[in-house]
Order: structure tokens, then sequence, then C-alpha cells
């Protein structure tokens, strides 16, 4: 049996579940959202993807091992805090710069928001390791 | 590993390490001979004071000396000896860390550096006992003397911190004459927990086991590491407290004490054994004892007689080590009672065995023999160190037996049965008994070569200048009398081992020792170590929850009810659909406990989170709604997986005795709930101190207006790092299990 509804859903979603996870990673901040239930929400999308059609198909949409999110994120989130180390500062103070952006207006980076990029990764990849695993093939 | 399969690598690149550690050292002899010492320090933990201090004076240098100068030789003949067998390059690197980490050790002056480099000296000759780790053998010797030194290594480190506290400075040369020290309470802890390391690490009765039993490493190590260097860093830690603490009550005691039934034990012990290395190793354990009642008698002849008897041991040992080593490399044996007439094949190893033997048995002319007088010297003329004379008398006839036999047995007399394909040894292989060996005999000759190099030791021990005397001739009187005495007597106790042509005494002489006792500990210590953990985190998933639950009621419910505030019963304004999302978690929880088939059961916990994530919502909390919502519905979907992958959809009923308990427990934590809720809404009025700061400082110097977000990813950063670092360990522990499990949808 095909879930048709299912898969046309999944299909749709997808991409919108991807988009709303790095809003709220972006806006996280400023605004409610942040890295954690980011990552929550972007392992949502492939959740879906893989219920409605299988492992491997997830597997393939992710394109990526889980595992390597994972070890990815923590490595983002160790450097970003280590980046203010190079500069004298102590572990983990925070680097901001601001950007003039020619649509958008000023934008402010910063090495906590790199961090919570990590914890996204992190998440997200933890999540995808025990879930396609349990769920085998 | 790729080494052992390249014999042709540039393996002379490793001698080039303690070669230029001797070079970097001799330079700086004329300073030291003259008295004075050398210090470099940096900044380590400037906030706790700890330093990189270093200083190099006299007891340094001598020891310093003999690390790199016997390093030096026991490289050149380990290139030899280790030639054809695997992992050349692992055991190379450890030896090499072993060198730098004893040069620190005896360099250093920070009591925190010395206990590093301590460490790490047990830690190399971890790794070099247990070179050939697919031994069962070599591997128990290597943990053994990991957890003997390791123990004492910690008991050092407690007692070199409240040294350390109660003089107010963390330099050891700063130490000696501190006001006050000998008259704190705490001196004689520090005493005890220094003495324990000294003791574990330099195999002082009653931890000597650890020695011989490290004899499973290959001989190299054996000559340096437990012979020549890193056995005598106890003896070395001794000699430098003495200034501090020789003071100090129980100090000399306890240390000629033990060094008194040290030496006896090794020595007697060394009449059971067969093997040549395992005899020498235990003749060594003798020989530390000795220095150690030199060193707790800690008059200023003891003090020199020490360097005189730790310079001959180190030279005539590390010779006999190697050449031991050369003869089973030849033989492939170090039964000396299955060899026999070698000298005719391997006459350079047999002089050099003889010669090693003389200063070995207190023969003179030799180091040893002076060595030997001086101890004597000491502890005849006071009347109440005459028991002392005894021990000194008892274990020289031993080391003169032992002596002989090492020297004699295997060169001597008919050829033996495994002599037959003896050949010569590489030079290699002797360079470094030929030197450490004339190295035994040249300075007693010409005694001037070295009385600089050991009076500048023995004054840094003492605290004091003072001069060592090396003479071959002490005058006619008791202590002559007693050396020659124990000469007799060992060529006795040899003529007794030669016509039984085995060892004299039993191999289990005298019954179960201090080993016996440490291996019961051992075997005790998981066994123990498993009935608590049974007890505290139970086999079933069930139990394990009550336990927890347990604990958590009871530590913040008793913890709130000694503190306070008490819960008030004050009413809430609540809107009806804040009454219905009440009632939805209410019926949806009472329908998780009434409900058999798992599936559902965790459909409405499902529920029953979503309700709670609608007061959330409701609650102005949206970050943690938004959350909460995602891992509600992950949580159901990751349940129902499991539940179907490991077939346990079926539900077993608890008995009606277990669920009154569960539900008690479970009430306990509920009511436990409703008290902190309670107290949290009505016992606070506006923000905590806490949530003022967090407020304020949040955009302004975290440029950010989401507090929840800021403290997680700024304030708390790292603590966040840690929670997603275990998180992802959590994650790849969760992928190992699975992946280790056995079939796909099996049972266990």
């Amino acid at each position: 049996m095909s879930p048709l509804i299912l898969r046309t859903a999944s299909d749709l979603l997808r991409p919108l579940l991807l988009l709303f996870s790095i809003f709220l990673l972006l806006r996280g901040h400023q605004e409610p959202g942040g890295g954690f239930v980011g990552g929550l929400i972007a392992a949502c999308a492939y959740v879906l993807h893989a219920i409605a059609y299988d492992v491997a198909g997830a597997r393939r949409a992710l394109s990526i091992d889980p595992k390597t999110l994972t070890g990815t994120g923590l490595a983002v989130a160790l450097s970003s805090a280590l980046l203010s180390v190079t500069l004298g500062k102590d572990l983990m103070t925070g680097v901001w710069g601001k950007a003039e952006l020619p649509f958008f207006g000023p934008l402010e980076l910063g090495t906590p928001m790199i961090f919570d990029v990590g914890v996204y990764l992190v998440v997200m990849g933890t999540v995808l390791t025990v879930f396609l695993e349990l769920r085998g093939d | 590993m790729a080494s052992g399969k390249s014999p042709h690598a540039p393996s002379w690149l490793w001698v080039l390490a303690p070669f230029m550690a001797s070079a970097a050292l001799l330079p700086s002899y004329p300073v030291i001979g003259s008295g004075n010492g050398l210090t470099w320090s940096a900044p380590w933990v400037p906030g706790l004071g700890f330093q990189y201090a270093l200083r190099l004076d006299g007891l340094s240098f001598l020891f310093a000396m003999l690390i790199s100068g016997i390093g030096l030789l026991i490289f050149i003949y380990a290139r030899t000896y280790m030639a054809g067998e695997p992992g050349r390059v692992r055991f190379f690197s450890w030896l090499t860390v072993f060198m730098a980490s004893m040069l620190g050790l005896v360099l250093s002056d920070d009591v925190l550096l010395l206990f590093v480099c301590w460490e790490l000296t047990s830690v190399s000759s971890y790794f070099l006992i247990g070179h050939r780790h697919r031994e069962e053998g070599s591997r128990a010797a290597a943990h053994q003397a990991l957890m003997v030194t390791g123990i004492g290594g910690l008991a050092l480190l407690c007692g070199l911190l409240i040294l350390s506290s109660i003089t107010g400075t963390t330099r050891l040369s700063e130490m000696a004459g501190a006001p006050g020290l000998l008259g704190n309470p705490l001196t004689p802890a520090a005493v005890v927990l220094i003495l324990a390391g000294c003791c574990t690490k330099s195999a002082q009765w009653p931890f000597h086991f650890w020695l011989p039993n490290a004899m499973a490493a290959p001989t190299p190590v054996s000559a340096y590491l437990h012979s020549s260097t890193m056995v005598k860093a106890g003896v070395y830690l001794a000699l430098r407290c003495h200034p501090i603490l020789s003071g100090a009550p129980g100090w000399g005691c306890a240390l000629a004490w033990l060094g008194a039934a040290t030496a006896l034990a090794g020595t007697v012990s060394a009449l059971r054994e067969r093997d040549m290395k395992r005899q020498l190793a235990y003749l060594t354990v003798g020989a530390l004892g000795t220095l150690m009642l030199l060193i707790g008698l800690g008059s200023e002849k003891a003090l020199q007689a020490v360097v005189v008897y730790l310079v001959a041991h180190a030279l005539y040992k590390g010779s006999l080590f190697m050449l031991v080593g050369g003869v089973d490399h030849a033989t492939g044996t170090r039964d000396a009672s299955e060899l026999g007439g070698l000298r005719k094949v391997m006459p350079i190893t047999a002089g050099c065995a003889m010669a090693a033997a003389v200063s070995l048995a207190g023969a003179p002319p030799s180091m040893g023999f002076i060595g030997k007088e001086s101890l004597l010297g000491v502890v005849w003329p006071a009347t109440p160190d005459r028991l002392y004379a005894l021990v000194a008398y008892l274990s020289g006839t031993i080391m003169a037996a032992l002596a002989l036999w090492v020297a004699l047995r295997p060169f001597w007399g008919p050829t033996g049965k495994a002599s037959a394909k003896a050949h010569e040894s590489a030079w290699s292989l002797l360079c470094g008994p030929v030197v450490l060996s004339v190295g035994s005999i040249l300075p007693a000759l010409v005694p001037g070569s070295v009385e600089g190099l050991l009076s500048a030791a023995a004054s840094s021990a003492l605290g004091r200048s003072t001069h060592v005397h090396l003479s071959l001739w002490h005058g006619w009187g008791p202590p002559l009398w007693i050396g020659l005495a124990a000469l007799a007597t060992g060529w006795a106790l040899y003529g007794i081992a030669r016509r039984k042509d085995a060892p004299v005494l039993r191999a289990d002489f005298p019954g179960p020792g201090p080993e016996a006792l440490y291996t019961a500990c051992m075997k005790a210590l998981p066994e123990a170590a498993a009935r608590v953990t049974l007890c505290t985190q139970a086999d079933r998933l069930r139990d394990a929850i009550r336990t927890f639950v347990v604990v958590l009621t009871l530590a913040v419910g008793g913890t709130l009810a000694v503190r306070g505030p008490w819960p008030a019963l004050g009413s809430i304004a609540a809107h009806p659909h804040e009454i219905w999302i009440c009632v939805l978690i209410i019926v949806t929880a009472i329908a998780a406990i009434r409900l058999a088939e798992r599936f559902a059961i965790v459909a409405v916990l499902g529920a029953t989170g979503l309700g709670v994530t609608m007061i959330f919502v409701l609650y102005g909390a949206p970050d943690l709604a938004m959350t909460q919502f995602a891992v509600e519905t992950l949580t159901v979907i990751l349940l129902a997986l499991v539940l179907h992958r490991f077939s346990m959809l079926e539900t077993g009923r608890s008995s009606s005795g277990q669920r009154a308990v569960d539900l008690f427990v479970a009430s306990c934590l509920g009511v436990l709930m409703w008290a902190l809720a309670s107290v949290a809404l009505h016992g606070r009025q506006g923000l905590s101190a806490s949530s003022q700061y967090f407020s304020e400082t949040s955009l302004v110097s975290a440029h950010g207006r989401n507090i929840v977000n800021v403290i997680i990813v700024d304030f708390r950063g790292i603590d966040t790092m840690g929670e997603i670092t275990v998180l992802a360990v959590a994650g790849i522990g969760v992928y190992a299990l699975l992946k280790a499990r056995l079939p796909k949808d099996g049972q266990r």
C-alpha cells in the first residue's frame, strides 16, 4: 500500500520544515527559536520522509551520514568557542561583527550564532542517527 | 606497526635523545661542583602559585647524569636487542618519554610539576613493561606496577600539597626550614603520604612485589627503569625531602625500619628464584631497602654512604641486567643452572660479569666495596643501630652468594645443555656492560674522579656542605670484619646452591606475602563494585526509574521541608480554556495507567505532553513550547519504533503489591512537583537576581533580545558545549548498541 497522501504531504512539507528550521535557528538570538528547536524540526523533516517512503530514501535525501552531521556540529561549536582564544580573549567570549547587506539592512553576526549552528547540527545529527538506525531498512 | 617490518629505519636517531641530554648537562658541572644550583622558571598556573620551576643542584645533577648517561648506553643496547621485535617505534617512543619525564622529575622544583613527571614515569613504565602486550604475563605485570605506583603517586600528591599548604610555597627548595612546619599537626599526615609515594615507587616492603614481576619487560627496560633509574625515584624524593622533613616525628624511624625490612625481604626472596633477572630484581629491592635505611638514619656519614651506594648499585646492576639479557639472547635461557662453560665462547661477557659481580658482592677493589664499608661504618659505631648491622651482614651475604651464582655459574664448569649454540654478543650489546663494569671498578681505584660529583649530591641531600671521601682502606675494625665475614658466608652459601644446582629456598618460602593480599584485594574490588552497582542501578528499567524517583523526591522534598518556604494554597484565576487543558492532561495521564497496550500508552502520554505544551503557550514561554512540541512528537515516534523493533508490544502486569508501591512513589513525586510549582508561583515576587542580571545584560553585552537563547549559547555556553557533547556521545552509544545487537527483529 502506498500512502499517497502522506508522501505528497511529505514532499511538500520537507522543504518547508527545513526552511522553517533555518528560520528558527537564525532568529533565535532575538526572537523565540534557536539551534536546539531548529535541529529538532530539521530532523522531523527527514523523519517524515522516512515514514512516508523508507529509510534508504531518507538517507538519500539527506545525502550525508547523520553521524557526520553530529561530528561536524561538535567541531563547529568548538571552533566558535576557540575563536576568541586566538584573539587573546577568554574561551567562549562572544566575538561580534556587523555587516551591511544590500536588501536586508544591517546584520549582526557573532560567534554565539555560529555556536548555535553547531547545536543545530548536533541535535539534528543525533536524532537522525538514532531514528534511522532504529527504523532499520 | 610498520616499524617492525623496516629493520633499517634510522634507529640511530633515537640515541640522539640521551646523547643530547648528557651533552646539555655536562657543561653545568663546574657550577654544580662549586656547590651552587641553577634555577629556571616560567609561569604555569599563576593564580595557584604553580610554576614550571626547574632546579639543578648536586643531587639533581647526579641523578640526571645517571639517567642520561646510562640512558645513552641503554639506547645503544636496545637498538640491537629489540632489532627483531615488532613495535620498535612504540618501544623507543616510550623509552624516550620515560627518560624525559625522569629528567623532569629530578629537575623539577615545583611540587606539582614533580608529581606530573612522577606519574609520567609510572605511565611510561606501564607501557614498557607491557610492551609484549600479547602475553598475558606482561599485561598483568604492567597493570600491577601501574596500580601500586599509581596509588602511591596519589598519596604523594596529597602529601606534597599538604606540605606546600603548611609552608606556603610550592617550591621544594624554599620549604626547608620553613617556620611552623615541624610543629604543625598536619605534618605527620604529610610524612606518611610522602613515604607511601616513595615506598611504592622504590619497591619497599610490603609494596615490593611489583618489581620482580616487572621483569616481564624486555631487558633494556629492566636494566634502565627497574634497576638504575625509575625505582630510584623514591630514593631521590626521600633525599630531596630529607632537609625538609628530617626533623619531623617518624620520618627517620619509619624510613629506617621499612628500609631494613625491605633489605632483608628482598635479598631473602632472591634465594627462591631460578630466573637470573628475577634474582637481580630481588637484589635491587634489597639494595633500595638499604638506601632507604641509610636515609632514615640521616646522619652526615649516612647520606655520604647513600650517594656512594646508589651510584655503585646503578652501575653494577645496569651492567648485570644487560649481560643477562645478552646471555638470554645468545642461549635462550636465563636459568643459570642450564648454562655453564660460557667463558670460552663469551669471554668479554664473562669478564664484564665478573667485574660487576665483584661490586655487587661488595668485594675489593670496587665501588660496591666502598659502598658496603660506608654502610657498615654508619650502622656499626652507634649502639642502637647495631641491629641494622645484622641486616647489612645478612643482605651482604646473600648478595655475595648470588653475585657468585650470576658471574660464575653460567661461565665456568662444564658446558651446559643450553650453552651449545652460544656466541659472543655483538659490540652494541657489550659496550654498555663494558662501560658500566669498568665504572664499577675504576672510581674505586681513582677516587678523585668522582668525589666532587658525589660530594655535591650529598651536600644537597644534607642541606649543608659536606665532602665525600672515597677510600678502599678504612682501617682495621668491625666494619671490615663484618664485610669480610659476609663475603665468606656468601661463598659458603654459593657452595650450597652449587651443590643443589637449584634455588636455595623453596619457591613458596615463607608462605603467602603481601602480593597475595594485593591479589585478593584486586579480585574483591570489582565484585564489591558490581554489588554496589546492582543495588543502585537495577537491571530492569522500571526498578532503575523507581530508585531515581525516590532519591529525587527525598533530596528535593527534604530540602524543601527543612529550608522552606512552605507551599501556599493560593487561588489562581483560571480561564475556562485553561481548565479544559488541565482536564485533558489529567484524563490522558489516568488513561496511561489504565491502558494495557503499549502503543496506546505511548500515544496518550504524547497527548499529556502536548497538554503541558499548551500551558507553556498560555503562560508566555514560546521557546519552551516549541521545543517541547518537537520533543514530544519525536519521542512518540521513537518510542513507537523501539516497541515495534524489539517486539515489546505486550505489557506484563506487575503484582498488585508492586503497583501499590509504585502508586505511592509516583504520588509522592506528584505532590512534590505541586509543591514546587506552588512555591514558584506564590513564593517569589519579581525577578530573581540572576533573571535581573540576564535581562539587563543580554542585549547590551550579548547582542540578543531572546534571553533564553542568549543564556544557552552565550552566558552558559560551556554548559551547552558539555550538553551537546553528551548528546552526541549518547547518540553514538545508541547507534553502537543497535549495531551490536543480534538479529534485526530477534529476541535477545
